[in-house]
């Protein structure tokens, strides 16, 4: 018994050393991938990093990247601007189809992604606020990116989804059992984060890459939104205050989406070195039946003749089956250097913004004005329109030829303006419902605060 | 049992020094026994018989000569003849000596406490697999192991004793290998296999030749694997490799051919039956003009084509090749053994892909003169190369039976005008992995007096996986005009390094009634795991496409280095009193980086105990029992499977730059209070042997508790992620009654048939979760129900107004959504087993084992989606909704146009309807083994054998295959045929 004795307290002893000299051992170093969240709010460069990564997620996810799988090629195909051609199963293909379920991917990953985006405006917005080491300029600057992005991105829910949560922080605690807003009170709460970015935001040197959001952007969307709200006075204030500063122009037709674009007020410039916008991945194809989609015949149709822009932007590959593509956007690959940028807003929708917004104020000399304008550069003829109703007519098809394949103006256009069931006339499966796509199932399942799923899913 | 001595030659009397050459072959009931010691009595003087039981040793006349081997009586002879046949007995006291490794320790089999289960190498040989995990499948109580996909170089999945886990990850076992641990995480970049492999998992333990080992042992309840702590939760299986023994020099030298096919193929459409859908589909949907990218119906494509392309994309014939080198031998107290193996596998996809795979195994042993000081040292290093598609063609069989030609007439692929998407153009983006994997470990032991001793084992492991993908221009539909400018490559290159070394402290001490056993020991661990990855496009020719040089733009997209440190103390102390009552105590403090410094350390421990009542005096006289003992365990296991630098709130760095400067990005939800997820363990167990040994069974039950459950907790994407690390306050329980049995059939001078059986029957419960409704999971799970359960929409048939699947409508709302997908439908094994057959006659044995899966689980409907759209389907499909069948299995076709079919289709999916029996009885392996024992033969064997795996399939499921399911090619059936020939 004595020696057991003796070995337990040596064993104890041995057990002892052990713990106290190793207790370090299993404390390791920061991997060097990655960066302390405290660290990334202590200076300039850092902070302007993680808004960087705002961009880099925009021009690869959610509502504004070219891709096939984004919003924008979705909309065309949901609408009447793309004609699926493939037969294989893809999310656009049941866009397309009017079979969108609660459990299509498109329908989660962009709802997915958008609120990821909104996530790191939120954590920026947080991390600068409690920050001391950055310098309050550049401080205002990111947060009122933050903020502009964070309006524009919900701003775009509401008008995919209809009511969806508005979220202002990145605690997840709050946010996974949050509650829908009311879609125009979505839209309303975006007007005013864009306002308070408005104010904090720099306006753009004109002889800068029109690559970031600055005052300028914030004002075309503001312009936007003011028009979708039909707050008909603002929205043409601020779409003036675009087409009165001299920093934009409109361009030639067949200049406007190189990267140099004078119409452009907001542009996401290529992620690789010497790339062109993704937009032409998605849509040029070089011999028929096309690959994924083509565009439709009755946009084909839309068009007056002459329009300079059915010959500039559109190609036609096929001249007997009438296969053609978009060709906004050329360039697929790359080049030395890039020559194209993807634009996210230009100038001349603050034109038609203008125009429409004049038109329901009854100042119609107005409307021609800025629908002539865009008209002219485009090789048609000067209207004279007298009544809103025919305004309303001539811009919405004006918007048509002019915006078509991108990011969806063709279907919000018509869903404003309650238009979208004349979409059953060359699209014998739409259904009043697709005006509001179905909250994602799963979304549903983990949060039940945002039921009831949407009409008709 | 009496001795027998054969004594077949006359006998002859010669001078007495006189040396001779004495000869013969030693049996025992069942056939010749290889590695029976045969040695001058009292001398080092001494050989080894071969795999005949031949054995051959120059001695004087009249010494004695002595056999050995564990588990049989040693006997002695005087020398008088040239020739000495000799039959062993088993010893029944001996076979208490079977020896089993519990990792820290050993123990006799008869007195171990805890659960363990072991396979040697003579079942791992039967089978002609590459990955040792498949060469346990259906051996083990307790262990369900099913493979992920039939693509060599692929992974399995492996459960002991049931999901501990709601995390699928955080079930993986420990593995340890001679002693080191060996991460079994994938070694794999999911984005470069993930088309490839189930979710990209590539198995380390590939790298490790089945034919390199001696045994596995897998250690299941609290008393075996609590001296694992933290890592001991999900069981550890114990790898140990051959050993060099004896002093002969011995060469082995064995080939095997094999062949494999997919298990079990569909039956699908033919071209007419599938028009027919189609052209109903369209009717249905009121479309009489075909659009004009219907293809196959609208005249483009030859109504009357028919291929099967299921034999076209995975009906090749895949040849396997496999050659193994060995060499062994020693003097006296050194031994080594040397082997080296090369394997090389085709696959059934069509196209000339495959794997290869070089492994070379040194095991030197020695022991000092006075038997003091012993090291031993094992060495492995292997090669493996995989060079496949990137993409399974598996879910490509689907394609429309008249779809058109492959190829054109000049060898080019065809597409048909633009209006095939040809399934083969995927072949031109290659995957190609070079996997490097090194290992070693040493053991230095020292006895510091009889009742001490005092090791360390200290291992190196490093393994690196280089993997490449390729996605050039020309897998795309030329009418995207793209040119090579779009063609990429990505690298990726995986590095995990570690090493261990463990002191450890013996000490063991006897008293007139008991004996002590006590160990201590530390454990220092650290890994690394580096990973780069590059991506390089625009590229000026396709040519140039393995050179990234060569691309004008290149991407890093990954570049991390994460490290794991862990260190333990742990301790056994272990009492047997009278050889009846034995009392096992183990445990551990650990400590991982894994936690934040607030965590970094929790203490785990176990009791185990046995009673061997048969030798209780009342038992003395019973003879019909051989053997029986209760024993019982008690204890606390974790898992620290949580991936490395969870605790930190981090930014990280993003691949991509905007205009050229660098972007951060959020990692995670942050979240830093998780620790160690903990699971009880308990079990008690009940082990007989009658009839000398005839019978064996033990009858166990356990149940295990596994509470404060780490885990991703899903959220809403409103978060802006999809989960946050935490430990959820549920508790998830598994229980189970496993049986085992062994007979002795038949045991007959030349005949003999032996039957091992296996049975497992589990159960898996949520018993307790905080605010399950109002979390999450809230749609998952179900208190009282298993994990593994999916609520799913309850179906009700094919309407026979509507002609469309129909379903309860349990709010009676008159609409079916997610507020009537309430069903309880469990996925999930119900009992699992094997019956192993050992037949031997003569120079004739056959083995062959049957596994059994008891199972529901998603059949092939699960991965369709509306009857009626462009892509083939199963023969039973036909039996579809029409005006003259309304009493149909499956819904009318439609081609997507109906959004109510869509609706009613996906619905479907997510019903009971499409889970059904995933049961099969699979002979699993199967060997018939011819030895030749020739006299020109002399000191050499030569057996020759013929092999097979997963031959017979017998199921019920609607589907590919009951084991692998997913669209990712089925498990294969494999024949082969080979040597083995020893000198």
């Amino acid at each position: 018994m004595i020696m057991k004795n003796i070995f337990k307290m040596r064993y104890l002893l041995f057990l002892l050393i052990l713990c106290t000299a190793c207790e370090e051992f299993v404390e390791v170093e920061a991997p060097k991938n990655q960066i302390a969240n405290t660290k990334v709010f202590k200076d300039d460069i850092t902070a302007k990093a993680a808004l960087n990564n705002l961009y880099v997620s925009l021009l690869t996810k959610g509502f504004l990247n070219g891709n096939t799988f984004g919003n924008g090629y979705i909309l065309g195909c949901l609408t009447d601007e793309l004609k699926v051609t493939t037969n294989q199963i893809t999310d656009y293909r049941y866009f397309f189809e009017g079979a969108v379920l609660s459990n299509n991917n498109a329908v989660k990953t962009i709802w997915n992604d958008s609120y990821h985006q909104i996530f790191i405006c939120n954590n920026i917005i947080e991390g600068l606020q409690a920050s001391t080491g950055v310098s309050s300029e550049v401080k205002n600057q990111i947060i009122g990116q933050c903020l502009a992005a964070r309006g524009i991105i919900h701003f775009y829910l509401s008008q995919n989804y209809g009511d969806v949560p508005y979220v202002t922080s990145s605690d997840y605690k709050v946010n996974q059992s949050i509650s829908k807003t009311n879609s125009a009170e979505v839209l309303n709460r975006a007007i005013v984060d864009l306002q308070e970015a408005e104010e904090i935001l720099l306006t753009v040197p004109s002889s800068a890459e029109r690559i970031r959001i600055n005052q300028e952007v914030v004002q075309a969307f503001l312009a936007r939104m003011y028009l979708y709200t039909q707050q008909w006075n603002l929205a043409k204030q601020y779409a003036e205050l675009l087409i009165d500063n001299p920093t934009f122009e409109l361009e030639t037709i067949d200049n406007l989406f190189l990267k140099t674009s004078k119409s452009a007020i907001w542009q996401l410039k290529p992620l690789n070195e010497n790339g062109n916008a993704m937009e032409a991945y998605s849509y040029v194809f070089t011999s028929s039946p096309a690959p994924n989609a083509e565009l439709t015949q009755s946009l084909l149709a839309a068009f007056e003749t002459n329009d300079l822009r059915k010959i500039n932007w559109i190609k036609v590959v096929n001249a007997s089956t009438a296969s053609t593509h978009s060709n906004k956007y050329k360039i697929v690959g790359f080049t030395t250097p890039s020559q194209e940028y993807s634009i996210i807003i230009r100038i001349e929708e603050m034109y038609l913004i203008a125009a429409e917004a004049a038109a329901e104020l009854n100042d119609f000399n107005a409307t021609n004005t800025y629908i002539n304008a865009i008209r002219n550069r485009a090789g048609l003829q000067s209207l004279n329109i007298t009544n809103t109703n025919d305004a309303v007519n001539s811009i919405l098809k004006e918007r048509r030829v002019e915006l078509f394949c991108e990011f969806g103006h063709r279907f919000y256009d018509l869903k404003r303006r309650n238009k979208l069931n004349e979409l059953l006339s060359t699209k014998p499966n739409w259904k009043p419902y697709l005006q509001n796509w179905p909250i994602p199932e799963v979304e549903l399942n983990l949060n039940p605060n945002l039921k009831p799923q949407n009409n008709g899913y | 049992m009496c001795v027998l001595i054969l004594l077949l030659c006359s006998v002859k009397s010669y001078a007495q020094e006189k040396m001779l050459t004495l000869n013969g072959v030693v049996k025992d009931v069942n056939g010749p026994l290889a590695g029976v010691l045969v040695w001058q009595t009292d001398t080092e003087n001494g050989t080894q018989t071969n795999e005949l039981g031949f054995y051959t040793i120059k001695i004087p006349m009249n010494a004695q000569v002595t056999f050995e081997q564990l588990g049989y009586k040693p006997q002695t002879f005087t020398v008088k003849t040239t020739t000495l046949n000799v039959t062993m007995t088993a010893d029944e006291n001996m076979l208490d000596e079977m020896v089993i490794n519990a990792g820290y320790y050993t123990v006799k089999d008869k007195e171990r406490t805890g659960s363990i289960s072991k396979i040697t190498a003579k079942e791992i040989g039967q089978q002609p697999v590459a990955n040792p995990l498949a060469a346990m499948q259906g051996r083990m109580a307790g262990v369900n192991i099913t493979q992920n996909s039939g693509v060599p170089g692929g992974g399995f999945d492996i459960q002991i004793r049931g999901r501990n886990s709601l995390r699928t990850e955080g079930n993986a076992p420990l593995y340890i290998v001679d002693g080191v641990p060996y991460a079994s995480q994938s070694i794999s970049d999911q984005s470069l296999s993930g088309l490839l492999f189930s979710s990209g998992n590539v198995s380390p333990l590939n790298s490790i030749n089945p034919n390199d080992i001696e045994s596995i042992e897998v250690l299941k309840d609290a008393d075996a694997t609590a001296i694992y702590g933290s890592r001991g939760s999900n069981g550890v299986v114990l790898i140990t490799t051959k050993m060099g023994k004896g002093d002969k020099t011995s060469f082995s030298i064995q080939s095997t051919t094999s062949v494999s096919t997919v298990a079990r193929s569909i039956d699908l459409l033919n071209t007419d039956e599938y028009l027919q859908m189609r052209r109903d589909a369209f009717a249905n949907d009121g479309v009489t003009q075909y659009p004009a990218n219907a293809y196959d119906v609208n005249g483009t494509w030859d109504d009357n084509k028919y291929t099967n392309w299921q034999k076209e994309f995975i009906g090749k014939q895949a040849v396997s090749q496999n050659t193994q080198f060995s060499v062994s031998g020693g003097s006296g107290k050194t031994n080594y053994l040397f082997s080296a193996g090369h394997r090389k596998d085709e696959t059934a996809f069509y196209g000339d892909f495959g794997y290869k795979r070089t492994n070379f195994l040194l095991s030197t042993n020695h022991t000092s003169k006075n038997d003091r000081f012993s090291w031993q040292s094992t060495i492995l290093k292997s090669s493996q190369k995989n060079h496949l598609m990137a993409t399974d063609l598996s879910g490509k069989i689907y394609l429309a039976p008249n779809a058109p030609a492959l190829f054109q007439e000049d060898g080019k692929l065809n597409w048909e005008n633009n209006t095939f998407d040809n399934p083969l153009a995927a072949l031109d983006s290659q995957y190609f992995s070079e996997i490097e994997n090194f290992s070693a470990h040493i053991t230095l032991a020292y006895k510091l007096n009889k009742n001490l001793s005092l090791s360390i084992r200290t291992g190196l492991t490093e393994m690196q996986n280089e993997e490449f993908k390729t996605i050039p221009n020309t897998i795309m539909n030329p009418a995207y005009g793209y040119t090579s400018a779009v063609s990429s490559n990505t690298t990726s290159v995986f590095n995990r390094s570690g090493w261990i070394a463990e002191p450890k402290l013996n000490w063991n001490f006897s008293t007139e009634n008991g004996r002590w056993d006590a160990l201590i020991g530390a454990t220092f661990e650290e890994n690394k795991l580096k990973r780069f990855a590059l991506r390089a496009t625009n590229f000026l020719s396709n040519e140039f496409i393995f050179n990234l040089a060569n691309a004008q733009t290149q991407q890093i997209i990954t570049d991390t280095e994460s490290q794991y440190r862990y260190m333990a103390v742990y301790a056994r102390l272990n009492y047997t009193h009278q050889e009846k009552y034995i009392v096992n105590l183990t445990g551990r403090r650990d400590g991982s980086s894994r936690f934040g410094p607030n965590n970094s350390f929790a203490n785990f421990g176990a009791i185990g105990v046995a009673w061997l009542f048969s030798r209780e005096n009342i038992f003395e006289n019973a003879t019909w029992l051989t053997f029986g003992k209760l024993r019982a365990s008690y204890g606390i296991a974790g898992s620290d499977l949580i991936g490395d630098y969870q605790f930190l709130n981090t930014y990280g760095i993003t691949p991509q730059k905007y205009d050229n400067t660098i972007a951060l990005y959020p990692i995670k939800l942050f979240n830093p209070d998780f620790s160690w997820e903990k699971t009880k363990k308990a079990e008690i167990a009940l082990e007989l042997e009658f009839l000398k040994g005839r019978i064996a069974t033990s009858v166990a039950y356990f149940h295990n508790q596994s509470s404060n459950q780490l885990v991703g907790i899903p959220l809403p994407g409103t978060t802006g992620f999809n989960s946050v690390q935490a430990n959820l306050n549920a508790t998830v329980e598994n229980t189970a009654w496993e049986f085992t049995l062994r007979t002795q059939n038949i045991k007959k001078e030349f005949f003999s048939w032996s039957t091992d059986i296996n049975l497992s029957i589990p159960r898996n419960k949520l018993v307790a979760f905080q605010n399950l409704e109002e979390s999450t999971y809230a749609n998952q799970y179900v208190i009282g129900e298993p994990i593994t359960i999916k609520k799913v929409f309850n179906y009700l048939g094919v309407d026979s107004e509507t002609g469309l699947y129909k379903f309860e409508d349990l709010n009676n709302d008159g609409i079916i959504n997610d507020e009537d997908r309430k069903t309880v439908a469990n996925i999930g094994v119900k009992y699992f087993g094997g019956i192993n057959n050992n037949i031997s006659y003569k120079n004739w044995s056959v083995d062959f084992l049957w596994q059994f899966v008891k199972q529901n689980n998603y059949n092939s409907d699960y991965y369709f989606n509306t009857i009626g759209d462009m892509s083939n389907r199963e023969k039973r499909a036909l039996d579809y909704y029409s005006e003259n069948n309304k009493d149909a299995k499956y819904q009318k076709p439609t081609t997507g146009l109906n959004s109510e079919a869509v609706q009613a289709a996906n619905n479907f999916r997510n019903s009971n309807g499409v889970i059904s029996d995933a049961s099969f009885i699979r002979l699993k392996s199967f060997q018939l083994q011819y030895m030749i024992q020739d006299k020109w033969l002399k000191n050499s064997s030569l057996s020759v054998f013929i092999q097979g795996n997963n031959l017979i399939t017998i199921t019920n499921f609607l589907g590919h295959d009951p084991e692998t399911n997913g669209g990712l090619l089925p498990a294969v059936k494999t024949f082969a045929f080979g040597f083995n020939f020893k000198f």
